[in-house]
């Protein structure tokens, strides 16, 4: 009987393998993308670094058990690429300039300046800082899935996103006092 | 629950709704207040942090991935092809179109065919500055010098599972793609090749095969003379 069954499980499987990676590359590219921009800086590398996460990804698409920890482990391989970026070919990489601010979707232009403003704030954090918060507002990981990618203790995370926070609204305030002075 | 606590976890979590949290707030409006402060501040990073992804981004993975497994897959890939139609599109439409197999044996088939389903997904609006180019090249030991092209597409791409460099460069008339493959592709190599549609040309440099496939109406004929001036090779 189960002998029987075995070939058309086989092509199952691999069926069920493509319409997995389908609905996990059109569920997850976009954040990946956004995260792997904020993460190497520069959207050309993100690119990259998606794919190969992605290649990563379906060569080893049956270790993913449980389908709703598939964000996590994506972000996981992206960061691992990332680190192998820096192993394998330092010296080939060019300095990024710090100050690179990614553009964003085209909004009004009053909410452009506030996200450009923001987003100059987001590149001025520690990356311990920064990529905690990421996680959390690209990803909407909770704090013990962020701990889990981090590989750090939970209090960690959350005193470093507090922290992210707490210096990102400190270096808006005193913008958003001065703006209706100057404006009137 | 004192302010300072719950300051911090407001900050750490502005969505935190753990019951501790909405009993603080529903005590003390101020808290409430603050809370709801906080979720707008958080709206308005989410914004920030939007980033525009590329066009077709999603297809174009996809894509990376179908064409990735073609030489390895040989007999198998009919099957492949028949559970996962839909991935795999992009690969029908080439081999019908050019009355090719599923597996390709030269780097030149496998270049024309990779074109031609990649060329609908790459986004031409690019603006890349010489040092991201050269970001790209050196990675396969080269780099534009003075009177370099037009770029307006530069990507990594997986051809016959090798990594490799995708480039389009805009021409005049028509865009000229650009691969530089690693010379461990396992593909046989060609020197000319060509479609109804493209002409293709393989230079080899280095360790690296330079294939470059131009538009049969292209007036300009010297794409690969004109690349070959302006991209310094590393001396291995």
């Amino acid at each position: 009987m189960g002998n029987f069954f075995r070939p058309a499980r086989v092509s199952l499987s691999m069926k069920t393998k493509q319409i997995k990676y389908e609905a996990l590359v059109r569920a997850y590219s976009d954040d990946l993308y956004r995260y792997g921009v904020w993460l190497c800086r520069d959207p050309n590398i993100a690119e990259d670094l998606v794919q190969e996460t992605f290649l990563r990804a379906w060569r080893s698409l049956e270790s993913l058990k449980d389908q709703g920890a598939a964000k996590a482990w994506l972000i996981t391989i992206l960061r691992r690429e990332n680190a192998r970026r820096f192993e394998r070919k330092q010296f080939d990489l060019v300095d990024i300039e710090d100050s690179y601010v990614p553009d964003t979707i085209s909004v009004g232009s009053e909410q452009e300046v506030e996200n450009y403003l923001l987003r100059r704030k987001i590149n001025e954090l520690e990356p311990e800082y920064r990529e905690p918060l990421m996680l959390q507002v690209i990803g909407g990981f909770s704090g013990e899935e962020i701990s889990g990618i981090l590989e750090l203790n939970k209090n960690t995370v959350m005193t470093r996103l507090f922290r992210a926070r707490n210096q990102l609204k400190e270096a808006l305030e005193p913008q958003e006092q001065y703006r209706g002075i100057e404006n009137g | 629950m004192d302010d300072l606590t719950f300051r911090k976890r407001i900050y750490a979590n502005p969505h935190d709704n753990a019951q501790d949290i909405i009993d603080a707030c529903n005590d003390d409006k101020a808290k409430a207040k603050f809370k709801c402060e906080m979720k707008q501040f958080d709206a308005k990073l989410n914004n920030a942090l939007n980033i525009k992804v590329p066009d077709n981004f999603a297809e174009r993975i996809l894509l990376s991935q179908s064409m990735a497994p073609q030489r390895v897959a040989n007999k198998r890939t009919k099957v492949y092809l028949a559970l996962a139609a839909s991935i795999l599109f992009c690969v029908g439409v080439v081999s019908t179109r050019m009355g090719l197999g599923n597996s390709f044996d030269t780097v030149g088939e496998y270049a024309l065919a990779h074109n031609e389903a990649e060329i609908i997904h790459v986004h031409d609006d690019n603006n890349y500055t010489l040092q991201q180019i050269n970001t790209k090249l050196s990675g396969y030991g080269a780099e534009f010098i003075n009177d370099y092209p037009q770029v307006s597409f530069a990507g990594t791409c997986y051809f016959a599972r090798i990594k490799s460099l995708h480039m389009v460069i805009q021409g005049d008339k028509y865009p000229v793609t650009v691969f530089l493959i690693p010379k461990e592709s396992g593909l046989e190599e060609t020197k000319h090749f060509s479609d109804q549609n493209y002409n293709g040309e393989s230079i080899t440099v280095n360790n690296n095969q330079l294939l470059i496939i131009t538009h049969k109406d292209d007036p300009n004929k010297n794409w690969s003379k004109e690349l070959s001036k302006s991209i310094k090779w590393k001396t291995v």
